[in-house]
């Protein structure tokens, strides 16, 4: 196991007028038996990333350490990381058993040794009653467990796990972010996890790190990421449904409230909020609250907000309404049993904590 | 203008995958199928397009038999889960190829082919080539095809489920809104509960050979007419219990292995009447009502638990609850973090309950739907 430092790292592809700048002055720390989920949109960054940590990469500037010890001149096999893909990459002519004690074979270790290896580490992914299958005859969720198994038994420092997921069936992937999330709670293994899915990165990892434009945008938890975004796009980006954005300004009539341009819509941030805003000396904001944060409003609420439902859409567990007031549209996310229907008009509630306020220039968080 | 009518249908290989199947859509209706992968949802969509014969059975549409016809004669629009766009033509192109089949041209084509992009928010893509538009945009150009095509009946297969959660939210709400969708009859086919509950009017769950069930988003989700219904429906899934069923005190009570459920009166009368001697019955339980006591709504029973597993996702948390009998997936606030062992009340809305035949997986109180 190991702590792994990314410090100041650059990768740049190519030179001159077609070089591309891919990872751009990127600091992350890794605590030793942590799990980080490297998160972005695809192009932003995150392989290249990863493959930098594996050494298939040459760091272009700054220094990656595990240990406090550089390994940027390290070769891949010397630095140990372990890395699991999305395909799982079998040898279906291999038992499980073989599959799983065969990067201890080309390391030379003995039979008896790699048999309890292999039989510890089935023990831990729950494939000890099928040692003796070959992957031809396993479910998808099994093969996916005999590649980690594989990757882990050689004991690496840091366990790389690359889009191990994309594209297993919803009902399925739920069990396999538990499994997966329950093997790391055993382990306590350094992992890395990287994934444009912001369901799999939340569920699994201690701490999310947003990636887009070749930069880091945010490394946090989940309540970190949610309720102090960094900025526009890691609102934008976590979430689900997506954030509501409004362009306001201060509203002239009330130093309390922003308003939404065309639209009656105003909203009222917490009195810190609003007068470090009054302090910064701009005039123009971007609002962002998230559908769970719109309550119907019982009455006497303050402050509150009124819209016409546009639709209601009822998912089950919870209905979204997509509510429109001018040219404004946004969604609010409410219980079950909520019966609006398309032209009601309903009033819905907020906390002023729950009012994200960015810079609409930089698109950074003010408060 | 028609609506849809499927009688007796059957079709199989080596075993049948449609199975008598009767359903019928109006005109206007937006009627979603929701599956497991490889249950035979396309199949159904290829059967009313015309891509495949069925072995038995009829279709019409607005009262004509198609069944022999073949697919150009029966005004009936597919849109394909991989988009199936022309790679070398046009947005513009690619939504005219269905006008240029039936030799419109001129001002005429150009005239509808731009009303539909526009609708569809695509107009300012028309000269671009499908390689250079994201997958939403792809969608929205297939979708387009279809729409221009004019048809009576529209067939829509996973138009969505392999787009960014944003996008997909995005294209929900334009089939909330397409007015052209309520002048035709729409079959749509998808994996994805959620989609099938927010867009259809109806929405029919298919499992091996047919519907299970067929009704509104409501009907489904909280009358499942079975256990494979309730299983499809809601994520996470349904907790589903073996369970005993005691008598203490004038009170019917579920035993689940270590715990005992009060069952509600309303359920209590029913049951005693439809379990067989054994007593042995399937209960279920959705996650959304199994919650930590200081969150809980509504009244309930309180059962002491140790979290086993608990992940925060976006809007929800998830709270696998080890209550001393069985495991109970619960729904919590996602703001509050629970560590592994740690002590957690949970209050279950036991009115809530559904109660399956351990045998059929027939809903015992009965259902909405049909």
């Amino acid at each position: 196991m190991a702590h792994v430092v990314l410090d100041n790292v650059n990768k740049i592809y190519g030179s001159g007028a077609s070089q591309v700048h891919a990872v751009q002055d990127l600091n992350l720390e890794i605590a030793d038996g942590e799990f980080v989920a490297l998160l972005g949109p695809s192009g932003c960054g995150k392989t290249s990333t990863l493959r930098m940590i594996v050494g298939l990469e040459e760091i272009s500037d700054g220094t990656i350490r595990f240990d406090d010890r550089p390994v940027n001149d390290m070769e891949p096999q010397a630095r140990n990381v372990a890395m699991a893909f999305e395909t799982y990459a079998l040898y279906p002519n291999f038992t499980v058993e073989e599959n799983l004690a065969f990067p201890l074979e080309v390391r030379g270790v003995a039979a008896p040794e790699r048999r309890r290896k292999a039989g510890e580490i089935a023990e831990i992914l729950k494939l000890t009653p099928i040692l003796g299958d070959y992957p031809g005859g396993l479910s998808g969720g099994q093969q996916q467990r005999v590649s980690l198994g594989r990757a882990l038994i050689r004991d690496p420092a840091v366990f790389i796990l690359d889009e191990v997921m994309s594209h297993i069936d919803a009902h399925l992937k739920f069990q396999m972010l538990f499994d997966l999330k329950a093997i790391h709670r055993d382990l306590k293994k350094t992992m890395v996890y990287v994934t444009h899915d912001q369901v799999e990165a939340l569920a699994l990892a201690d701490r999310v790190a947003v990636m887009s434009n070749a930069k880091l945008q945010q490394a946090g938890t989940r309540n970190e990421l949610y309720n102090r975004p960094a900025n526009v796009f890691v609102a934008d980006f976590i979430g689900e449904p997506p954030t509501n954005f409004f362009d306001v300004e201060p509203d002239p009539d009330d130093p309390s409230r922003l308003r939404v341009a065309d639209s009656g819509l105003g909203f009222t941030g917490t009195p810190e909020r609003m007068d470090r805003l009054r302090q910064s000396g701009k005039s123009r904001f971007i609002v962002g609250i998230r559908p769970q944060n719109l309550r119907l409003a019982a009455d006497g609420d303050r402050p509150a907000l009124s819209a016409t439902v546009r639709i209601n859409e009822y998912l089950g567990e919870r209905s979204i309404l997509t509510l429109a007031d001018g040219k404004s549209t946004f969604r609010a996310m409410v219980p079950p049993e909520s019966r609006a229907a398309r032209g009601d008009t309903i009033t819905l509630t907020y906390d002023p904590a729950d009012v994200m306020i960015f810079d609409a220039e930089s698109t950074v968080l003010l408060g | 203008m028609a609506d849809l009518e499927i009688k007796g249908l059957c079709k199989g290989w080596d075993f049948p995958v449609i199975d008598r199947m009767d359903l019928a859509v109006a005109e206007g209706e937006f009627f979603v199928i929701v599956g497991p992968s490889g249950i035979g949802k396309t199949t159904l969509l290829r059967l009313v397009a015309g891509l495949e014969a069925p072995d038995a059975g009829s279709i019409h549409v607005g009262g004509r038999d198609i069944t022999g016809l073949p697919p150009y004669q029966r005004r009936v629009a597919m849109t394909f889960e991989s988009y199936a766009l022309y790679p070398h033509m046009t947005v513009f192109e690619n939504i005219a190829s269905p006008l240029r089949a039936r030799r419109m041209n001129g001002a005429d084509l150009k005239k509808r082919v731009e009303d539909v992009a526009a609708l569809l928010r695509i107009d300012h893509l028309l000269d671009r080539k499908p390689g250079q538009v994201s997958g939403g945009q792809k969608q929205r150009t297939a979708l387009g095809r279809t729409l221009v095509a004019d048809p009576e009946v529209f067939l829509l297969d996973e138009p969505i489920s392999h787009l960014d959660a944003k996008i997909r939210h995005e294209l929900r709400q334009q089939f909330h809104t397409l007015e052209d969708l309520r002048k035709v009859a729409t079959l749509y086919v998808t994996h994805d509960y959620a989609e099938a509950l927010s867009l259809g009017d109806r929405i029919g769950v298919m499992g091996t050979g047919g519907l299970v069930q067929i009704g509104t988003a409501r009907e489904l989700f909280e009358t499942p007419a079975t256990r494979f219904v309730a299983e499809h429906l809601g994520q996470p899934t349904i907790n589903i219990l073996q369970a005993h069923l005691v008598e203490s005190g004038g009170r019917l009570r579920a035993d689940l292995d270590g715990i005992a459920l009060d069952i509600a009166d309303g359920h209590a009368a029913r049951l005693r009447e439809s379990v067989n001697g054994t007593g042995a019955v399937c209960v279920g339980i959705r996650p959304q009502h199994v919650r930590p006591s200081d969150e809980a709504a509504g009244d309930g029973q309180v059962l002491n638990a140790r979290v086993d597993l608990f992940e925060a996702l976006g809007s929800t948390g998830i709270l696998i609850a080890d209550t001393g009998g069985p495991k109970l997936t619960a729904l919590t606030s996602p703001e509050r973090l629970f560590g592994h062992d740690e002590s957690v009340s949970l209050t279950v809305d036991t009115a809530a309950m559904h109660f399956f035949d351990v045998r059929t997986g027939r809903n015992l109180m009965g259902t909405g739907g049909t």
